[in-house]
């Protein structure tokens, strides 16, 4: 069951029916717990409503020039990108960039030379000596396929 | 629900395309509500300009975020109170010298008249400096939310929705937070009373 010094809240805040309130008055009346803890409150709460601060005239316009001169800062616009929209964009750029990377590391444009170098490799691995391997350029292998091809 | 006031959504996109006078002319609307929660949650020191200045620059940096389909005023009061709850937590071990600066008999009168009914003493109506100190001393060590919902209801008397609104719970929650504040209160103004606290605090 609600003890009556439960509804203290309630009645402080304006919250109980007449009949509540007129009964919590009543209460009011015997409890000195309950009418020292308004007392407290409404002492507390009158002493602090006093401002005696007083605000600065120009705050508002110090404020909005210091707000948009830190925008202006470097920090302020690197800050800007890491927003979570920008952020996002830029890393799955990164992300996919890394995943290219990744799935065609060994990847190399394809000529005459490359393929050469290709079998030159092939015929070392089986200790084939020729005049092939001198050849060091692509111009060199063309050369040496025009002589093959004059030869035969 | 309630939407942003036209007048701030025309500040509020002028800000954003750039016009630091619409940005000036936001503040000054909401600065006195900010400055007062600044103020009666942090009591009156040096720094409350400099938290005025961070709360508003905070709100401009995240102006982009705010949507424009909810009102500006419980978006900036939340900042303002999130600040507050910040600065209250960090400064957790810092103490006011108030009993230190009072004599023994000084603190039982003050104190007496904190808890007498009827009229109020005129220095209590007033918020002459010690009163304000005592206030202060009793708010201090009080959890930081509850301290901000107390103030939110019990000094500026804002209804309970907009309490939850500033402080980002619901309503239940807020009533919670000020219920609790106020047992709170009491159970800490009786300590001083009875003079248990003040001793604890020479004693510190």
């Amino acid at each position: 069951m609600t003890k009556p010094c439960d509804l203290f809240d309630s009645y402080r805040d304006g919250d109980l029916s007449g009949v509540e309130t007129a009964r919590f008055d009543a209460h009011l009346a015997a409890c000195p717990d309950c009418r020292g803890k308004m007392a407290l409150l409404d002492n507390l709460a009158l002493i602090l409503k006093q401002d005696p601060a007083v605000l600065p005239a120009d705050l508002s316009v110090r404020i909005a020039k210091k707000a948009f001169q830190r925008n202006e800062t470097w920090d302020a616009i690197v800050l800007s990108w890491l927003r979570p929209g920008p952020a996002f964009a830029a890393l799955l750029l990164v992300g996919l960039l890394f995943s290219t990377l990744w799935i065609i590391p060994n990847y190399q444009p394809t000529n005459a030379f490359s393929e050469y170098e290709k079998l030159l490799g092939e015929a070392n691995a089986v200790n084939i000596d020729s005049s092939i391997s001198q050849i060091q350029s692509e111009a060199e292998l063309v050369v040496w396929l025009e002589q093959e091809a004059k030869s035969q | 629900m309630s939407t942003t006031d036209s007048a701030d959504s025309i500040l509020i996109e002028n800000t954003l395309a750039g016009d630091e006078g619409a940005f000036a002319e936001l503040v000054k609307r909401y600065q006195c509500a900010v400055w007062a929660v600044v103020h009666r949650t942090l009591g009156n020191t040096p720094d409350n300009e400099d938290a005025v200045q961070e709360v508003f620059l905070r709100a401009y940096t995240a102006l982009h975020k705010f949507d424009l389909k909810y009102p500006f005023g419980p978006w900036i009061m939340r900042i303002a109170t999130n600040y507050c709850i910040d600065q209250l937590r960090r400064k957790k071990g810092r103490r006011t010298q108030l009993w230190s600066e009072l004599n023994e008999a000084e603190q039982e009168r003050l104190l007496a008249d904190m808890s007498r009914e009827g009229n109020p003493e005129p220095g209590i109506a007033e918020g002459t400096a010690d009163y304000v100190k005592v206030a202060q001393a009793l708010l201090e060590g009080l959890n930081p939310k509850y301290r901000v919902a107390f103030i939110l209801r019990e000094v500026e008397e804002r209804p309970y929705e907009d309490v939850a609104r500033c402080l980002g719970t619901s309503e239940v929650a807020a009533r919670v937070r000020v219920s609790r504040a106020r047992a709170e209160l009491q159970k800490k103004f009786r300590a001083y009373l009875s003079g248990q606290k003040r001793k604890e605090r020479k004693v510190q």
